[in-house]
């Protein structure tokens, strides 16, 4: 699959045109040696250590950057080229300092392996080595650079890999390479420090240890440690990594590179989010709740009072008595044993692990969202798109690596993104073309506005799309009181900017759409799905995709923890295929979702619930609702790893192992299926989910068999697509991806109604919830690296409001709403608009759903300063 | 005797004024070639009137414009190089300060022939004076409508940029130039792609020296048969000859190319200073190979000079008595290269460094005998293995004076001090 060979070496090679020596080399495994070159980054040839003989060519060419044309011939290892690479090394040498002893990447560096394979055995230098001093009194250069690396300019060789990859592959500005020559200092601009979200990168990529991270530092030695491939669990983008244990203590994560996926990058929550694992605040033994108090006891104690109260209760109230909740962050296959175990032996159909939803779907509702699904779409879509399109979302902190994606598309192929949020987010900056802020609530309305403005362009082209001419004027007429001008006023946006925005979706050849939290949280998401798939009708060619919230929504949507789907997604039709495996039957009816459950337990008719590694009292949003129906249940297990909110209302707990305790699947956003390994084995006496679900079902009753993971996948496999690996073994690198048959065809455009919310004059700020820089979801503070960037929750507003309030950055400010209320210290987020809140969600000591209450409304605060 | 075609107006004290500048000529080739010559024919009078690069490297210009892709989407971009900062070299700032005008009409006519809209002036950052009559040039260039849109009703639309370097002698060179122009570090490019096909901004770049481009009004007027009938039959023209260093006068000489040597030293120049023996002379700028006295004959041309061991280079003449140390030389020059290094490629960025240190090493007495080699071989391992051309530049002082005056070596080494009693010593170490 060539298009000519090159020789090098005397040995002909394939070459497919446009690459360089280098690549092509190493595809036929030739070593080149390299310092610079990395295969994500430009390549800029400063290091000259892949210098190699061109025959012909008056010089040698760094192969790196040399295209290879047909008939090259080439030497890596005449003495010209010898002598050349030996020259690069002692130059580099001559003012190396010998801290190998001390230096973290000793065993690991590109420096010591080069000068073994390649280098002299002698010194020719006699001058004092250079030194960059941080402290006169130490022969330590160290100076942090950031809250987490660590430079020592000594022992930097000026590859320039970190400032480059942070400048191209992140889009930051916080590391450069200041002053000339050799006086070049690698450093953050003045008075900051890199604390991007991708800066561990730079510790991973640096060829020496001229960057170190703390989290990593003198505290092992790499050969001693042992590598398992893991998939992050931390958000659905399903980043391939490393963990790296000693004696079954996790020392770090680095990247396991992924082309499909990652390109060999980890965002800092992925790097440093293993440390939780080892957290002292971990749930180490069984818990059962004696005179009001939760106290530690056995399994075999924990389990006899789970059957007790099991059987009292079914005997009251029979499976419908009973519910499940399972959080979207565990494997597929406890998800799988878990709702098989809820429906089977359980013998009740109320499970979900959906917690945001605030109502129920009216009958009308549910049908005209059937089929509004992601498109089937993999990173490489958006890459290639045209134009981006991110909806609701704060890409940076939710998808770190899509975010990276997105960097690239518009990096090597000139990508156009348009974000689409009620608050500026981080993409605005040097990712975003356009960046639009509309009116809380309104982005369907913005939506619209902005297909009117598509249809009125003169460049629309009715022809390429799949609407009837008819089609399109009534969608005009049907939505004419949100188009044009007074549309926009609506939508609070510039009617010029929403005809730009236009412009570039009207011009576009692939348009990807992304949506985010602040979609999926939206009171009115459904009618917000509607709309982004109208939009999608009047594209030529735009694919959409729904980012689902954590690293396995996809796999509990998919297997079934829902009320009214088997797995597979299967219909209630399929029943009895489920009652034959599972060699039993389960309920008829489908169940209630996690509203019709909260209610049900509200009028005593579910009294006993199993949480699985779910925090509803934390997330539901109505947090006083949440906490008072929760109490009433009679037993409540719960399942965790953690004390979290829900977990301190349960009658018993049952310690849960981690990620990196487990092996098992998931599935990332775009529906691949990957195999994550266990790196260690359970800590305390925590289980794997899978072994406790076995050991509850063998308690009530029913015999799986299925202890392990690895037992639970062949059956639960059946269940995927034709095609699907249906062994471990069989899901290689690249994972599988799960495509069921596509609704390619466009719905019929949805005719929607909006209702512009009100302002309150009691509570008139809005009330939005993100991440705090470095963390995402309710497991990041558990992570001390992490911890160092954000260690507690703040409450964001504008400078126009903090000055009205006469509040400064750091100052006890009180957020209340008609529901309850938080405090917390100001933080004063420029660009942010007026009467606004942005509360984080990733602190214990602040419950933001405690502001927020049952209904369809955006969420209203009042602020005052305490 | 000078030839003063482009220095013959830079003793009037009013040149830089355009109207003085227009009394003497200034904008009647401007509009010439507004009126009469097409982009294709100009570029053709350039390449036979045989001008070579006034820069360093001597590479014809007209040549080089035909280098520019013709049907390019991409706009085409000019960019004069003012950053002269070859050690020796102060003639562009004779032009720059003493007929800006004779500058500003090069940029226009060579951005004519190569089809440009926009040109870019790039100024060392050090040349405060130059900057600011180069910039009132332009800017009564505009007033007198011979810039901006439809320029004169030609239909041309021009426009210049100026702008200030931030202090680099790597600046001088191409890449580094542009990046500096883009307004990121002046760290040198790989090449290929070469700036006439890939260069500001990614499109067609041509960069020419101020002296060069001063050149073209005279062969638009004159023709290019007028401009091949000075100089000699490889290198025509003139040329200013910035001469330096142990002479009893030092100063700027506009001479045709051929002249000889001799007779521009010992001449124009006065001769040695305190009429000492002469030591050596460095005939192109620091970047060029030392000539013994036994070469006092070259004459000055690209091809005699190459034929006697050295460039032509900038014209910068540096001339050295016999009571200078030569090792002394050495050590400054390495010095300049030592400090100018962009830092992007190891060999320059540690070998100029590590040139230095030696050489300073030997000057003060603390030399050891496989210094002498360890240099050579440093040199040997920069030569070629840089991005680009300041390595191999560094790399000449070494290697020249060590082949020449390999004895001075010796001497610091085993006696720990200079073989020449000199009176010149150094500044503050």
């Amino acid at each position: 699959m060539s298009d000519f060979n090159i020789t090098v070496n005397g040995r002909q090679i394939p070459v497919i045109k446009g690459q360089t020596v280098l690549q092509a080399s190493l595809a036929a495994g030739i070593d080149i040696p390299v310092f610079c070159w990395h295969p994500q980054l430009v390549p800029v040839g400063a290091c000259r250590i892949c210098l190699v003989e061109v025959e012909k060519w008056p010089k040698l060419q760094v192969a790196c950057a040399t295209i290879a044309t047909d008939g090259m011939i080439v030497h890596t290892d005449s003495p010209k080229t010898i002598k050349a690479r030996q020259g690069v090394l002692e130059f580099i040498l001559a003012h190396h300092p010998l801290d190998c002893p001390t230096c973290d990447k000793g065993g690991e560096c590109d420096l010591q392996n080069l000068t073994f394979k390649y280098g002299l055995d002698y010194s020719r230098q006699h001058e004092p080595k250079h030194r960059v001093i941080v402290d006169s009194n130490s022969t330590f250069d160290d100076l942090p650079i950031g809250p987490e690396i660590i430079r020592n300019q000594n022992r930097c060789i000026h590859c320039y890999r970190c400032t480059r990859i942070v400048d191209e592959i992140a889009f930051e500005d916080d590391l450069g390479a200041y002053q000339r020559g050799y006086h070049t200092e690698i450093l953050p601009p003045p008075g900051r420090q890199i604390r991007n979200l991708y800066s561990g990168n730079v510790v991973e990529y640096c060829p020496v240890g001229a960057l170190t991270n703390d989290d990593w530092r003198y505290k092992v030695r790499v050969w001693l440690t042992k590598q398992t491939n893991v998939i992050c669990p931390h958000c659905p983008d399903g980043c391939n990594m490393k963990l790296w244990n000693f004696h079954n203590k996790l020392f770090r994560a680095t990247s396991n590179a992924n082309e499909s996926i990652d390109n060999g990058f980890l965002c800092d929550i992925g790097r440093y989010g293993y440390q939780y694992v080892a957290s002292a605040d971990r749930i180490k033994r069984p818990m059962v709740r004696r005179a009001g108090e939760l106290v530690e006891a056995g399994w075999e104690e924990a389990l006899t009072l789970i059957k007790k109260q099991t059987d009292d209760i079914k005997s009251k109230l029979s499976g419908s008595g009973f519910f499940g909740f399972i959080g979207d962050i565990r494997t597929n296959e406890e998800i799988y044993s878990f709702q098989r175990f809820v429906r089977r032996v359980i013998g009740s159909n109320n499970i979900d692990h959906r917690f945001h939803r605030r109502r129920r779907l009216t009958p009308g509702e549910e049908v005209s969202s059937r089929g509004i699904e992601s498109d089937n779409a993999e990173y490489k879509d958006i890459e290639n798109a045209d134009v981006i399109v991110v909806l609701g979302s704060d890409l940076h902190s939710e998808n770190p690596i899509t975010s990276l994606r997105v960097k690239r598309a518009v990096k090597r192929h000139g990508a156009r993104v348009i974000l689409l949020n009620p608050l500026p987010t981080p993409l605005g900056k040097r990712t975003a073309t356009l960046e639009v802020i509309h009116r809380p609530g309104m982005a369907a309305v913005l939506l619209h506005g902005i297909i009117d403005a598509m249809v009125g362009s003169s460049r629309f082209d009715a022809s390429a799309l799949k609407l009837t001419a008819a089609e399109i004027a009534d969608f005009r007429k049907a939505n004419a009181e949100f188009s044009g001008s007074g549309g926009a006023a609506v939508a609070g946006v510039d009617l010029a900017l929403i005809s730009s925005v236009a412009e570039m979706l009207v011009a576009a050849q692939s348009v990807v759409i992304l949506t985010g939290s602040y979609v999926e949280r939206d009171p009115l998401r459904d009618t917000l799905y509607l709309a982004v798939a109208n939009l999608q009708s009047f594209c030529k060619s735009a694919r959409k995709i729904f980012l689902p919230p954590d690293s396995n929504s996809v796999g509990a949507a998919y297997f079934g923890v829902e009320p009214a789907v088997l797995p597979g997604r299967q219909s209630w039709g399929k029943k009895a295929t489920c009652e034959d495996l599972w060699h039993g039957p389960i309920p008829d009816t489908p169940g209630k979702d996690t509203i019709g459950i909260l209610e049900a337990i509200d009028e005593d008719e579910i009294e006993c619930g199993f949480v699985f590694n779910a925090d509803p009292v934390r997330l539901f949003p109505d947090g006083e609702y949440i906490r008072t129906v929760m109490e009433k249940l009679k037993l409540l297990v719960v399942v965790e790893s953690f004390m979290t909110d829900t977990a301190r209302l349960a009658d018993v707990i049952l310690p849960l192992s981690t990620f990196a305790e487990i092996e098992g699947t998931r599935i990332n956003w775009e529906k691949r299926l990957q195999y994550s390994r266990r790196a260690i084995p359970p800590l305390h006496e925590s289980k794997p989910g899978c072994e406790i679900i076995e050991l509850l079902a063998d308690r009530l009753g029913v015999r799986f068999n299925q202890p392990n993971p690895g037992d639970v996948y062949p059956e639960m496999a059946g269940f995927l697509p034709v095609g699907a690996p249906t062994t471990y073994a069989a899901v290689g690198k690249d994972g599988f991806l799960i495509r069921g048959a596509t609704t390619d065809k466009p719905g019929k455009l949805a005719d929607l109604k909006f209702v512009v919310p009100e302002i309150d004059a009691e509570y008139p700020y809005v009330l939005f919830v993100g991440n705090a820089d470095h963390h995402r979801g309710a497991l990041t503070e558990r992570n001390e690296t992490l911890m160092k960037f954000t260690s507690e929750p703040f409450v964001g507003i504008s400078e126009a409001d903090a000055t009205d309030l006469a509040v400064s950055d750091g100052d006890l400010v009180k957020v209340e709403s008609k529901y309850g209320r938080v405090v917390g210290k100001a933080m004063i987020l420029h660009g942010l608009p007026n009467k606004r809140v942005l509360l984080p969600e990733n602190f214990s000591e602040m419950s933001v759903n405690v502001l927020m209450g049952r209904q369809d409304k955006i969420d209203l605060v009042g602020l005052a300063k305490m | 005797m000078e030839t003063k075609l482009l220095t013959q107006f830079v003793g009037d004290p009013q040149q830089h004024t355009i109207e003085r500048a227009i009394e003497h000529g200034a904008y009647q080739a401007w509009q010439k070639v507004l009126k009469e010559i097409a982009p294709a024919a100009l570029i053709q009078i350039v390449k036979d009137s045989g001008l070579r690069g006034r820069g360093g490297a001597g590479f014809p210009a007209g040549m080089k414009w035909g280098f520019v892709p013709k049907d390019s989407p991409k706009p085409e971009y000019l960019c004069c190089n003012a950053d002269e900062s070859e050690p020796g070299t102060c003639k562009d700032r004779v032009l720059l300060e003493g007929d800006p005008h004779a500058v500003v009409e090069g940029m226009m006519i060579a951005s004519y022939a190569i089809g440009c809209h926009t040109a870019f002036f790039y100024i060392r950052g050090e040349y405060d004076v130059s900057q600011v009559r180069m910039s009132k040039a332009i800017d009564a260039a505009y007033a007198k409508g011979f810039l901006g849109k439809n320029i004169l009703g030609s239909g041309y639309d021009l426009d210049i940029v100026v702008h200030r370097g931030g202090g680099a002698y790597i600046c001088g060179e191409e890449t580094a130039l542009l990046s500096s122009l883009e307004g990121d570090k002046g760290l040198a490019r790989l090449k290929p792609p070469f700036p006439a096909v890939e260069g500001l901004y990614n499109c067609p770049t041509i960069i020419n020296n101020v002296e060069t481009l001063a050149n073209l009004p005279h062969i638009v007027m004159k023709g290019a048969q007028w401009f091949a009938s000075l100089g000699t039959e490889k290198s025509k023209g003139t040329r200013i000859f910035s001469v330096s260093g142990h002479v009893k006068k030092p100063g700027n000489y506009e001479l045709e190319l051929g002249y000889p040597l001799k007779d521009l030293v010992y001449g124009l120049a006065g001769g040695i200073l305190d009429d000492k023996p002469l030591k050596a002379i460095i005939p192109g700028g620091s970047s060029t190979p030392l000539l013994l006295p036994d070469k006092i004959d070259t004459k000055l041309d690209f091809e005699s000079v190459a034929a006697a061991g050295s460039m032509l280079g900038s014209g910068a003449i540096i001339v050295i008595h016999e009571e200078t140390c030569i090792v002394w030389v050495a050590e400054i020059l390495a010095h300049f290269y030592m400090h100018e290094s962009c830092g992007k490629c190891t060999p320059c960025r540690q070998g100029t460094g590590w040139m230095y240190e030696i050489l300073r090493r030997i000057e003060a007495g603390r030399g050891k005998m496989e210094d002498i080699d360890t240099l050579l071989d440093i040199a040997d391992n920069i030569e070629g293995n840089t991005i680009c051309p300041l390595g191999d530049a560094a790399a000449v002082p070494v290697i020249s004076t060590i082949k020449l005056f390999r004895d001075e070596y010796v001497y610091h080494i085993e006696h720990g001090k200079c073989k020449v009693q000199s009176q010149f010593k150094l500044r503050a170490k």
